[in-house]
């Protein structure tokens, strides 16, 4: 490894915690006075129709939700109105009668019809959108502003930050849009408490491009998935994000972009897509940087005290030899859906080394070469889905699975059944396979053979949400659970849109294991919870 | 001989009771509940063969705070009062800009849906779901937006006025539903539903779905204006459609997941 990493640890000691408070305190501040300020805003439009004798509530706050920079403007309305006078409770704008429910419908379609009618015309011309048919292109604009805390409530000797993050984030969105062909941008930029610096991810910078009813083609940086499983991915090789899956980013971070170009052919009921990276794009694996992990190769927990960290794996070299190719054939008949799927690169992450142990050459974590070959299968059943996906991971490098620098070949197999068993009430639950071929070679050559994992390693899955006061607020749980490596990763979430662009999402991301070199047991010194406000425009 | 008078007596007794409801129609009125209510489910869900539109949707919580919901629509029929496809692909609320549906929905099974979220490239499959349950956080129903099943209700003719037919519509089954009847109000000329009333147990409206606005397009009458009120909670949601098409042309084979990747501007513009 190399000596220099302990050189850029150094400037991270117990200040960044302080930092992060500040960065995280700055934005939730930010985005608590442009909340208070919107809903002010809409109180006092509320207020205003009230007292022009209108029926119904409200003819001003869609006009404020087309905004294009949301915080400042709001600001000025508020202290406007706060300027103007008394500001009546929202409430009191419903109408007795419509309340008691047996009012002459037709009065009430007369009363409240003209004034929230009339804001759909206006609606339209803020839009321009659809109704113009003769426009060649379209163009969107949007994106959020997001606060996330996440700090850690288990002690770790192995990391120093008090935050798995801690960080302030601006995204934006723009599309072109044109009949036959679109572009497409999508970046953030954020602030990090936990590592003290700026970042900026472009997530898609695509272009796409349709070739009648059987060709398109998107070429660019942009996110791909596919496959079957609920965040369990078998056949779908595209570089995910695991950092941002452990400590509380939306969703859509557990993906990474790729600069890939994506081909698809349709052939009546049968696609194909076939898609190519010309240089190789691992995950953004957990590095001990900001997530402590078990390095087998230390026999311990490691996080960003340890002076191996962050790991650097040596990548493959940039040549196009070394890029990536994921394929996919799909199809349905009727409502079942059959997909076969081909992948040929290396494996996304590194843990395949460059060389033995040796005291004068240590050994560098590396990426070992991959072929993947799987199917799925996906239909209605009971009132349900089910799910049947498998993969064979073909270490070709190592088939005879006794060279301990390079991973064994592994089947992958999933089965999962989701349905609603209330009115939105959803439970899906998986059963996840891995077994791992030629396992008494790996096992005796092994340079750590206490700590790999089993032949046969079996992981559970449940995933149970609900939706509640008309779909604004969600429950959920997503627990990992693995009955052979006794370890389990709960995910617990409540996201709630409080008005409409602004949502806060509280959660938790709870790692526990009896042993230290298992897959989420290795991760429980990172437990933490979070809190995340998102301001969308 | 005696008997048989008496049987005549009483038929044509029946037949003065029955129809003094439409007594005051006109001659050419539908004396069968089904059939209206079948029209009525054409007319509405199934104009042409395909169709688009751009529908946006205003909510309005009791408190008085509001939502907006915006989304294209696409359909296309195989067979009037039978299977379906949709794709609906949202513009707002901001959040969920390029989120799109792709439902087929059959008449006699339940539809099979895909959901795409575009953070994540992910095109997910929904299993079936309660029909009559929110539709995006709207006060409309999934059931609202693409119609029910006739045959799911015993219909009763109660009145025909010079407009309208006023059918009583009875649930055969009473699971999954919440509502004990609900009351169709249908015009004459078009068939589609001016008013539909929803009756709980005790006997109380309590739902209500009203048709503010009625245009013809392309030779098919089309709702453009719905309100649907919660008169429990005194919340409501307005609905507004615009730049409606019918019988654009719109190929079978743009209803499949590549589609809810890369919308087909060629249709939804």
């Amino acid at each position: 490894m190399k000596p220099t990493i302990c050189t850029t640890k150094q400037c991270r000691g117990g200040v960044p915690s302080l930092r992060c408070l500040a960065v995280a305190a700055l934005v939730f501040v930010a985005l608590a006075f442009a909340s208070g300020a919107f809903a002010q805003a809409e109180q006092d439009a509320a207020a205003a129709v009230t007292e022009e004798g209108a029926g119904e509530s409200d003819a001003g706050p869609s006009t404020d939700a087309e905004g294009e920079a949301p915080a400042e403007p709001r600001a000025e309305e508020t202290l406007q109105a706060e300027a103007e006078g008394p500001v009546d409770a929202a409430e009191s704008a419903q109408t007795p009668e419509e309340l008691a429910g047996d009012v002459e419908p037709t009065d009430e379609t007369a009363d409240s019809g003209d004034e929230d009618w009339g804001e759909f015309d206006d609606w339209e011309e803020e839009d321009g959108g659809g109704d113009s048919g003769a426009k060649a292109w379209d163009f969107q604009l949007g994106g959020f502003v997001e606060g996330l805390i996440a700090p850690r409530v288990v002690r770790s000797s192995a990391s120093a930050s008090e935050f798995a993050a801690a960080e302030a984030r601006f995204r934006l969105n723009l599309e072109a849009t044109h009949e036959i062909a679109s572009a497409r941008f999508r970046g953030d930029v954020y602030a990090d408490g936990v590592e003290s610096r700026v970042w900026f991810d472009i997530r898609d910078a695509s272009i796409f491009v349709r070739g009648g009813n059987w060709f398109s083609m998107r070429f660019g940086r942009q996110v791909l998935t596919w496959g079957t499983g609920d965040f369990l991915f078998l056949n779908d090789l595209f570089p995910k994000d695991f950092n941002s899956f452990f400590i509380g980013r939306a969703d859509e971070y557990l993906k990474a972009p790729s600069n890939s170009v994506q081909t698809t052919f349709m052939m009546k009921k049968v696609g194909l897509d076939l898609i190519w990276t010309p240089i190789f794009e691992p995950d953004r694996f957990i590095n001990g940087e900001r997530l402590s992990f078990f390095n087998p190769l230390i026999g311990e927990i490691q996080g960003d005290r340890s002076p191996f960290s962050p790991i650097q794996p040596l990548f493959p070299d940039k040549r196009l030899r070394n890029g990536t190719i994921h394929g996919r054939l799909y199809g349905s008949a009727g409502p079942v859906e059959l997909a076969a799927y081909g992948y040929a690169g290396f494996w996304p992450q590194p843990i395949a080394l460059t060389g033995l142990p040796d005291p004068t050459n240590p050994p560098q974590l590396t990426y070992a070469r991959l072929a993947v070959y799987g199917a799925s299968v996906r239909a209605p059943l009971g009132g349900g889905l089910i799910n049947i996906e498998g993969a064979f991971y073909d270490s070709f490098d190592d088939r005879a699975g006794a060279d301990p620098t390079t991973p064994n070949s592994q089947f992958r197999g999933l089965a999962g059944y989701e349905r609603e068993l209330f009115p939105k009430f959803q439970m899906g639950l998986q059963y996840y396979l891995e077994y791992t071929l030629k396992y008494d070679e790996l096992k005796s050559n092994s340079l750590w053979p206490a700590y790999e994992q089993h032949e046969f390693r079996h992981l559970l899955t449940l995933r149970l949400t609900q939706f509640l006061v008309m779909d604004n607020l969600e429950l959920s749980v997503f627990t990992f659970f693995s009955p052979d490596e006794l370890d389990t990763y709960i995910r617990p979430r409540i996201t709630y849109k409080i008005i409409e662009p602004l949502a806060i999402v509280v959660g938790a991301n709870l790692m526990f294991g009896r042993h230290d070199y298992t897959f989420f047991g290795q991760l429980k010194e990172n437990t933490n919870v979070y809190a995340r406000l998102r301001y969308s425009f | 001989m005696r008997t048989l008078t008496k049987t005549w007596l009483v038929a044509v007794a029946a037949a003065i009771l029955l129809s003094t409801p439409t007594m005051s129609a006109e001659a050419g009125d539908l004396k069968d509940a089904s059939e209206i209510v079948n029209r009525t489910n054409t007319a509405q869900y199934y104009a042409a063969n395909d169709g688009r539109a751009l529908v946006r949707m205003k909510i309005v919580d009791s408190k008085g705070r509001s939502q907006r919901r915006q989304f294209a629509v696409l359909r296309r029929d195989k067979a009037d009062g039978g299977d379906q496809n949709y794709l609906v692909v949202f513009d707002q609320p901001a959040d969920v800009r390029g989120t799109a549906f792709l439902v087929k929905k059959h008449a006699k099974k339940d539809d099979d849906r895909w959901l795409y979220m575009p953070g994540l490239d992910l095109v997910k499959r929904i299993a079936a779901s309660d029909e009559r349950t929110s539709f995006v956080g709207t006060h409309f129903f999934y059931e609202d937006i693409s119609g029910r099943q006739p045959e799911e209700d015993k219909h009763q003719l109660l009145e025909t006025t010079d407009t309208e037919y006023v059918v009583k519509s009875t649930p055969k089954s009473s699971s999954g539903v919440e509502f004990a009847h609900y009351t169709l109000y249908v015009n004459k000329k078009t068939f589609l539903p001016s008013k539909i009333e929803y009756v709980n147990a005790q006997g109380k409206v309590y739902r209500r779905i009203e048709t503010v606005k009625v245009d013809t397009v392309k030779g098919h009458p089309t709702i453009t204006r719905l309100k649907v009120s919660d008169l429990e909670s005194g919340g409501y949601t307005l609905s507004d459609v615009s730049n409606v098409d019918y019988d654009m042309g719109i190929p079978d084979d743009i209803f499949v997941e590549g589609s809810l990747r890369n919308p087909p501007q060629k249709w939804l513009r």
